[in-house]
């Protein structure tokens, strides 16, 4: 057990998971084609690992199994840097690292979710569609519009939604980078067409990670931003001295 | 001091002090050339390979600027001549590719989208630095050199780091996903997971000195492919 302990927490070992991850990584971008690619981002993580032969997907195993020891490594290290300096250094100096070691945890455990809780769904509709969510929320399709350039190049769509979040009827307006939430739902409009009648296609989607993601982000950026500004003051009185 | 070292004292300083006015006019021109794209497209100079490598010189400069008056560098001349000359190759390649007039897609005109381009871009600036600052190490055997690596490594992984967060939060709003598998993710993770690999390696002490510096240059060799390699070549989320 102790044997196990040291390997955990061994500076060495931690370098040699992140570089297989790496190589991992490195050999899927290129093997990463062709149907498994669309597939990929399309349906949740785990089904595409469970469906997609050993041969195209091997890259993927190593580099999460990598990834899920270095979890194990990076609770071991905050554990075990806590233990060994809480005396000798302050609080914050000691907790700043170990924030950002808490804030990875906790972006990869949001993928782990995403991976199996995700999902994404494509519907066209037309002016007047009446759409259910999966949460059994609804909106309808009140207008679609889009902007296209003097060249016929698309450079504006949006879709005007009746959503009923409770008794009273709401209108909402989505366009790319504004969608609309209802509960764990999203939805999306990816493109939108008049001729020769409005319609437009959107995306429903869950991602049941971006929460814990987000909160790991902020997490993870106090601990850096507390890394610089501690490595900041330790320059200024090295070069004081 | 002798009379000698402190006329040679004098005319390193003149030198450093002149490099230095010419970084800042370069880094100027670069500056008002970026704003006068921007005006003319209408929208933020950071689509296509004109302007971002535009933007990477402009940042080199910048960096190289603010990391040449520490004390380590503050009279190496080397310095201001090899991060000059990086700078102007990437602004000399920018004018290998035409200048897009494209208009700024609906997707990509949020502030998010601005943040996450312009910090990855402050983040390779000083990965930049950073292999210029490991080969001056392994050349000059400088260990001062590389402490100033190390924290330029981790001001560049800090920058990196929120680019990538930035880039997650507007991929949701624009995706509905904080996340895709292309290319240019699994190589942005690479770099971010290679340089958090480089920063570790600080804890094995002066044993890694020499391996800290050559990692130091194999991450701009990263660096360049996720940015240019992958963008260019590879059918990617990013694609140029």
């Amino acid at each position: 057990m102790k044997k196990l302990w040291n390997l955990l927490i061994s500076i060495n070992f931690c370098i040699f998971l992140i570089a297989v991850v790496c190589i991992a990584m490195a050999t899927g971008s290129f093997l990463l084609k062709g149907e498994y690619a669309n597939a990929i981002n399309s349906i949740p993580l785990y089904l595409w690992l469970a469906n997609v032969p050993l041969q195209h997907s091997w890259w993927l195993w190593l580099a999460i199994s990598m990834i899920a020891i270095l979890a194990f490594a990076t609770l071991a290290c905050t554990f075990e840097a806590i233990r060994e300096r809480h005396r000798n250094q302050s609080l914050a100096s000691l907790l700043a690292p170990q924030l950002i070691h808490i804030g990875f945890l906790l972006i990869a455990a949001a993928h782990l979710t995403s991976s199996f809780g995700g999902s994404k769904q494509q519907i066209e509709v037309i002016e007047g569609s009446l759409v259910q969510l999966p949460n059994s929320s609804y909106f309808r399709v009140a207008a679609i519009s889009a902007v296209f350039s003097e060249r016929g190049m698309p450079i504006g769509f949006s879709s005007e939604l009746l959503t009923e979040p409770g008794t009273s009827m709401t209108r909402t307006v989505i366009s790319p980078n504004q969608p609309w939430f209802s509960g764990d739902y999203g939805v999306y409009i990816k493109q939108a067409v008049t001729y020769p009648y409005p319609r437009a296609l959107l995306e429903i989607h869950r991602e049941p990670g971006a929460g814990l993601a987000l909160v790991g982000a902020v997490i993870f950026t106090i601990g850096n931003i507390l890394v610089l500004w501690f490595r900041s003051k330790k320059s200024e009185i090295s070069a004081s001295k | 001091m002798s009379q000698s070292n402190k006329l040679q004292t004098g005319k390193s300083n003149t030198a450093v002090s002149l490099t230095r006015t010419i970084l800042a006019a370069g880094l100027t021109v670069e500056l008002i050339y970026i704003f006068k794209r921007g005006i003319s497209a209408g929208r933020v100079p950071l689509l296509g390979p004109h302007d971002t490598l535009m933007f990477f010189s402009a940042s080199i400069i910048l960096m190289a600027l603010t990391t040449s008056f520490s004390p380590t560098l503050a009279r190496k001349n080397w310095f201001n001549n090899a991060t000059g000359v990086c700078a102007a190759l990437c602004a000399g390649i920018a004018f290998i590719f035409p200048a897009s007039s494209m208009q700024m897609p609906q997707i990509l005109d949020t502030l998010w989208f601005e943040a996450h381009v312009a910090l990855a871009f402050f983040s390779y600036a000083l990965f930049t630095i950073g292999a210029i600052l490991s080969l001056g190490y392994i050349i000059k055997k400088e260990r001062s050199l590389l402490d100033i690596q190390f924290r330029v490594a981790l001001t560049g992984w800090s920058f990196f780091s929120a680019s990538m967060i930035s880039g997650g939060i507007w991929g949701y709003y624009a995706w509905g996903t904080y996340w895709l598998w292309t290319p240019k993710e699994l190589w942005t993770s690479i770099l971010w997971l290679y340089y958090s690999l480089l920063l570790h390696i600080r804890f094995k002490g002066s044993r890694g000195d020499t391996l800290s510096a050559w990692l130091g240059i194999a991450g701009f060799i990263i660096m360049l492919f996720t940015y240019l390699g992958v963008s260019l070549l590879m059918k990617s989320s990013h694609s140029f």
